[in-house]
């Protein structure tokens, strides 16, 4: 990466991504998900995407290839494995699995190296983007800290977008860049009509709803957490 | 669930091509038990004429026009029509007598009910028309079309043609339905939509096409007035400049709307391309990953025979280094470190300190054995490097050409509203002894803007329909697992590649103009010599024609399963040996016995000239028994009109006969 001068879109594009990853981990470690497994922080960094709207934001990535295993962002991944380099992030439980269709995938859990991330999430923490970045998905790491394991990694089969049956296995769901059609969204939005009359729910309230609104289809009904 | 017709019996008398065998009852008799019946005969016999019978009791006189051959079915009206007097006498023109006494009776059943149909095919009339044993009139509307639709369960005699067509009988001029966008959303909808959701498809869909026609003749008629006032307008005394410039505008406007309309008509194609190219990418990238990944795993491994310590960090580290040439610390390409590792591992040392290794027992062979993985898994990467890259390129070609290709959209359909104003600015300019003109003008005026109220309506009737659509194909796609499992049942091990059936709705215009609807669809994908991981086929041009046949009879099959109540149906092939390739018979054999076994009790019917291969030995080997071998082959040789040549060669026939099928007699 070029240090002067000016970045490239693609550079633009890396540099985003890994402020993401440091924004989940941190997240997550505050909610407690940490050491983060890998197919879990994918789901939390498609989670990001798809419910950016509800916090008013525009998704990083507004499409994802559909997976047996769950969203996956293989541009993401190699960003995560430069990070691990640098020592921004660690890793543990290091592995190779083959996934249910046969494929290779990584095996590991992350977390930040906070010595390293402080310095960037102090630094992020100053420009307004970036905070509401920040308070954004520090409110859904925390909704989904609600979840077990096992139903934060069973959470895409309910998800609206994730789940929708007309986009097949193999295909890809577009949320956000040639359309929009985030049902997810729509999903979380869609609570507010559920209270009393007159009273606004905080976009913080909507993923709430909106995770309750998956561990209760995950179990079968309208049970609340 | 439909109730798909399940043949069992067909009786054929007084027709001349079918005088039967001597001693016993005169006429061509066949009872179709659960499985296989297979009918052979020679060119001439009437193997097609006898499927062709069967599809006749069934469809009576009635065609959907345009549903044979290649059209769009999306735009085409799905209302069967009468066939001409010539269609009705076909069969009558195939024997000297004009099958004047011939009858055809058919015996099915629709669910738990028996029908029995009966027709005269000297002209195809309805003769006899039964339920459950219970004689109804014979009008072919009022009886047999409105009883077939309450017993079948759909809503129009027209879906029932569909059904016949597209799904029960494999004829010549069938549609290859697998990939046949068109013919697959109508059938989809036919087999899997309550039949009050299945006609309101139809009717706003018919609405629709009709709407647009309308607004496309009516644009059509506007544009031609326009260009004959404009000329008139030119040889009008006036100003001369005013003219010449009326003149100029109205060549450029006909130019750029005849530019705007083939843009418009290259939507599809241009949208279709960029939907692909980022499918593809998308699927390169992922594949990618799993190579590197490995790849990685292997280095991994390599490494780890010559670690002598037991770090993960720097394992992995180490690996990431070797496998992308990019130092993980600080991001720096560094193919000097990589080559040095990498020659250590060669060279079998220690990968940290260089100490030689290849004498440590226990090590060498294990490291050997991981090395050559490293080779394959490196071989695997780049190739897929290739093609991702590749995949990069495409995709940024096809979003820079649909990009340009809305922006030269918009920037038409500015430059000609633009440009319809000033026409209209400069007509007002026009002497007034031009008054007619000017009248004319403000006609046009006015069908100009019934124009634009006809495409305003259009487009509030499309997003409807495509909201009633998207919400149909939803659940739709509830039942594409079912399907897809099933087509890979009937399919597996017909192919050498992978190849399986996945849910991919397909945008599509209905009519001519308007936005793009993502309708219902399957598609195939494979894998092949050119392609290392699963390709969409989305044409039949695309696989070889052995495959294109049975990769559509594997879907058909596949459709009868989930859609028909107690997941049976008939099928009826005529001649599926033409196409195959030798190698494949055997293969080919085995999808269609694994669609005759009796216990699914499915009707399987094909017709087959006696050809030499694997095809009909292996097919009377694996769907017949020794028992029941003689009631499931067909012979035509003995029941049919001998034609010239199987007169002169009947020697030949029955040696070909013995060799192919055994001493089995056949069903006479």
């Amino acid at each position: 990466m070029t240090t002067n001068e000016q970045l490239s879109d693609g550079e633009i594009s890396t540099l985003r991504r890994r402020v993401r990853l440091i924004v989940l981990l941190d997240s997550a470690e505050r909610a407690g998900l940490v050491p983060l497994p890998i197919l879990r922080l994918h789901t939390l960094a498609y989670l990001a995407n798809v419910l950016a709207p509800v916090w008013d934001m525009p998704a990083l990535e507004g499409k994802i290839l559909k997976r047996h295993g769950g969203p996956f962002y293989p541009a993401l991944q190699r960003d995560l494995d430069r990070l691990v380099g640098m020592g921004v992030v660690l890793i543990s439980g290091l592995g190779h699995v083959r996934d249910e269709e046969g494929r290779w995938r990584l095996e590991g859990s992350y977390r930040l190296r906070r010595a390293i991330a402080e310095r960037v999430l102090q630094y992020l923490d100053r420009l307004d983007d970036e905070r509401r970045l920040a308070a954004f998905v520090d409110e859904l790491a925390f909704a989904l800290s609600a979840l077990s394991d096992e139903d934060l990694d069973g959470a895409m089969q309910e998800d609206a977008t994730y789940s929708d049956p007309i986009v097949g296995v193999g295909n890809v769901i577009d949320f956000a860049e040639w359309q929009q059609k985030n049902y997810a969204a729509n999903a979380a939005r869609h609570f507010e009509r559920l209270l009393p009359s007159g009273a606004r729910a905080t976009p913080g309230e909507k993923l709430h709803f909106y995770v309750r609104h998956l561990h209760a289809r995950m179990h079968g009904g309208r049970r609340s957490l | 669930m439909l109730n798909l017709p399940i043949l069992d019996r067909l009786d054929v008398e007084g027709y001349g091509l079918f005088p039967g065998t001597a001693g016993t009852a005169p006429g061509l008799h066949v009872e179709f038990k659960p499985g296989l019946t297979l009918v052979l005969g020679a060119n001439g016999l009437g193997k097609t004429t006898m499927v062709t019978i069967i599809y006749r009791l069934l469809s009576g006189p009635f065609d959907i026009p345009g549903l044979v051959g290649r059209t769009d079915l999306g735009n085409i009206r799905l209302t069967p029509t009468m066939m001409s007097a010539a269609g009705r006498a076909a069969f009558a023109q195939r024997v000297g007598d004009g099958a004047r006494n011939a009858t055809a009776r058919l015996s099915f059943r629709l669910g738990q009910d028996d029908v029995v149909v009966e027709r005269r095919l000297s002209d195809l009339t309805l003769t006899h028309f039964s339920i459950n044993g219970a004689t109804t009139g014979t009008d072919e509307l009022v009886n047999f079309q409105a009883e077939i639709l309450r017993l079948v369960g759909v809503w129009s005699f027209g879906d029932w043609v569909l059904l016949l067509r597209l799904i029960a009988f494999y004829l010549e001029d069938r549609r290859a339905l697998v990939w046949d966008a068109s013919a697959q959303r109508q059938i989809l909808r036919v087999l899997f939509l309550p039949p009050a959701v299945a006609k309101k498809w139809t009717e706003d869909e018919r609405a629709i096409l009709e709407l647009d026609s309308r607004m496309r003749n009516l644009s059509a008629a506007l544009y031609r007035e326009e260009r004959a006032l404009a000329t008139d307008e030119f040889k009008a005394e006036a100003a001369v400049d005013v003219h010449q410039e009326l003149q100029l505008l109205g060549k450029l406007q006909g130019i750029d709307e005849e530019q705007l309309q083939r843009l418009e008509d290259e939507v599809v194609e241009v949208e279709t391309i960029r939907q692909q190219a980022r499918l593809r990418f998308l699927r390169a990238e992922q594949e990618r990953e799993s190579r590197f990944r490995e790849l990685e795993r292997a280095k991994l491994t390599a490494i780890s025979a010559r670690f002598p310590d037991r770090s993960e960090t720097a394992r992995y580290i180490l690996a990431q280094l070797l496998t992308e040439n990019t130092c993980l610390v600080c991001e720096q390409v560094a193919p000097e470190a990589a080559a040095g590792y990498t020659a250590r591992i060669d060279g079998k040392r220690c990968i940290v300190c260089g100490t030689d290794l290849s004498t440590a027992d226990g090590l060498v062979p294990v490291a050997d054995v991981a090395d050559r993985r490293v080779d394959r898994a490196t071989a695997d990467l780049k190739s897929i490097e290739e093609d991702l890259d590749e995949a990069r390129q495409a995709l940024g070609d096809a979003d820079r050409r649909h990009l340009s290709h809305f922006e030269g959209i918009q920037k038409l359909n500015y430059e000609i509203a633009e440009r319809s104003r000033h026409i209209d600015a400069l007509v007002k300019r026009l002497p007034p002894d031009e008054a007619a003109m000017h009248k004319q003008r403000s006609e046009l005026a006015a069908m100009r803007s019934r124009v634009e109220e006809l495409r305003i309506d259009l487009t509030i009737k499309r997003e409807q329909f495509r909201s009633f659509v998207e919400g149909v194909s939803r659940e739709l796609a509830t039942k594409s697992e079912n399907i897809m499992h099933s087509f890979d049942e009937y399919a597996e091990d017909f192919l050498l590649e992978t190849c399986r059936l996945t849910w991919s709705p397909q945008k599509a215009r209905l009519g001519e103009t308007g936005g793009l609807i993502d309708f219902p669809a399957f598609e195939i994908e494979m894998t092949g010599s050119n392609f290392s991981t699963p390709v969409r086929r989305s044409g039949p041009d695309q696989v070889s024609e052995s495959q294109r046949e049975f990769i559509d009879l594997a879907f058909r099959m596949a459709l009868i399963s989930i859609a028909g109540s107690n997941g049976k149906g008939s099928l009826v092939i005529d001649a599926p040996e033409s196409s195959l390739d030798v190698v494949f018979v055997a293969r080919a054999a085995n999808v269609l016995s694994r669609f005759a076994e009796p216990t699914r009790d499915n009707r399987l019917l094909i017709t087959s000239n006696l050809v030499e291969g694997q095809l009909i030995p292996t097919l009377v080997a694996k769907a017949t028994t020794t028992g029941d071998r003689s009631d499931r082959v067909v012979n035509l040789f003995k029941i049919a009109e001998p034609t010239v040549a199987v007169r002169q060669l009947r020697q030949e026939y029955d040696k070909m006969w013995d060799f192919l099928v055994g001493d089995v007699g056949g069903a006479e």
